[in-house]
């Protein structure tokens, strides 16, 4: 499983068909954020970058990074790569009785997010702000928490630092 | 994700992804993501708590959406790879799975005696065997129309038609004196 597909219109048609049947099955209006727009908007602008993980022929998970403009929550300000939005198909979410599809599909974003970070001489520091239900993955992930964020809506901040040996 | 894994890595290959091939890795992921969720960034939330909210029902309906369209496409890109398309064959494949979900939107009473025939066989869309693939491939074939023929040959020409006019844009004009 590898995250090296840049995002691809294929992709967002995953996430716009079979992804979002979801919102149809549960008869729930469309509020989906844009991943079209986002797709748009990083060809645009060089400071964004649109990732897909594609397994069995299918869109298995999806990341959307900025890389320029953040800056960590330590003092000195470094430069990182911010995770805009990363999420799994929901075939990838243990549901009840079913096990996932595929497991491991948001780590492997992670690591290709610190890899991104690397690249870019940012030394593996990356940030996110992880939902609620999320936080416990980043813990796990060994990813340094910072406080709740007032600017998004209260999510938690984490952080990775540069990469150490 | 411990620092001195990844810093190892890095230092070996350049490229931590190369921990990908590593199956202590590999189920080390499985277990750390086992039963959690992964989201993050807002935009994603809404998307995180319509899954989160499925009933049994209609994951199953979700799931087996993606089974059948894993086949489906695995199956096409593998025919496809005998069209020699070249350049031309993303454009192509784009809009192929794009007939195929149309035409999966409302299948004929022989498509869906084939797909649930694929789907009983269990087949791990990675992995299909020779005789799943053959089927799979007359599905697609009893699927596509005159129309849709049209429609994927018209992608292959003009994206292998495009890529030479921006070339020739690019390119200086060179003539030998």
């Amino acid at each position: 499983m590898r995250a090296s597909h840049r995002l691809r219109q294929r992709h967002l048609e995953d996430f716009e068909t079979i992804w979002k049947g979801v919102l149809r099955a549960t008869e729930q209006p469309d509020r989906y954020w844009s991943w079209a727009y986002k797709l748009r908007q990083g060809k645009q602008e060089a400071r964004y970058e649109a990732y897909a993980i594609e397994v069995d022929s299918l869109t298995q998970g999806l990341m959307f990074l900025e890389t320029q403009w953040h800056r960590s929550q330590l003092p000195q300000r470094y430069p990182l790569v911010y995770v805009e939005a990363l999420a799994v198909a929901p075939w990838n979410r243990r549901l009840l009785e079913d096990p996932p599809y595929l497991r491991g599909v948001g780590r492997t974003l992670l690591l290709f997010a610190r890899q991104r970070s690397l690249e870019l001489g940012y030394g593996g520091r990356v940030g996110l702000h992880a939902l609620p239900e999320s936080e416990e993955f980043y813990r796990r992930n060994q990813m340094p928490e910072y406080d709740p964020d007032p600017d998004k809506e209260g999510l938690v901040y984490f952080e990775y630092g540069v990469l150490r040996r | 994700m411990d620092d001195p894994t990844l810093a190892a890595q890095y230092a070996q290959s350049g490229d931590l992804m190369d921990l990908c091939n590593n199956e202590a890795w590999l189920r080390e992921s499985a277990q750390v993501e086992d039963g959690m969720q992964v989201e993050a960034g807002l935009p994603v939330r809404e998307y995180s708590q319509t899954v989160a909210a499925l009933t049994s029902e209609q994951n199953q309906q979700v799931r087996q959406q993606m089974k059948v369209q894993s086949i489906l496409f695995t199956a096409l890109r593998q025919w496809m790879e005998s069209w020699d398309l070249g350049a031309g064959f993303d454009d192509t494949y784009a809009i192929a799975r794009r007939l195929i979900r149309h035409h999966l939107a409302n299948p004929n009473e022989t498509q869906l005696a084939t797909i649930d025939k694929l789907l009983a066989e269990s087949v791990e869309p990675g992995n299909m065997n020779l005789s799943t693939g053959k089927q799979a491939v007359s599905l697609l074939a009893e699927m596509f129309t005159q129309e849709d023929w049209q429609a994927m040959a018209e992608a292959a020409s003009h994206s292998i038609s495009s890529r030479v006019l921006s070339t020739g844009k690019i390119q200086p004009v060179t003539t030998a004196v």
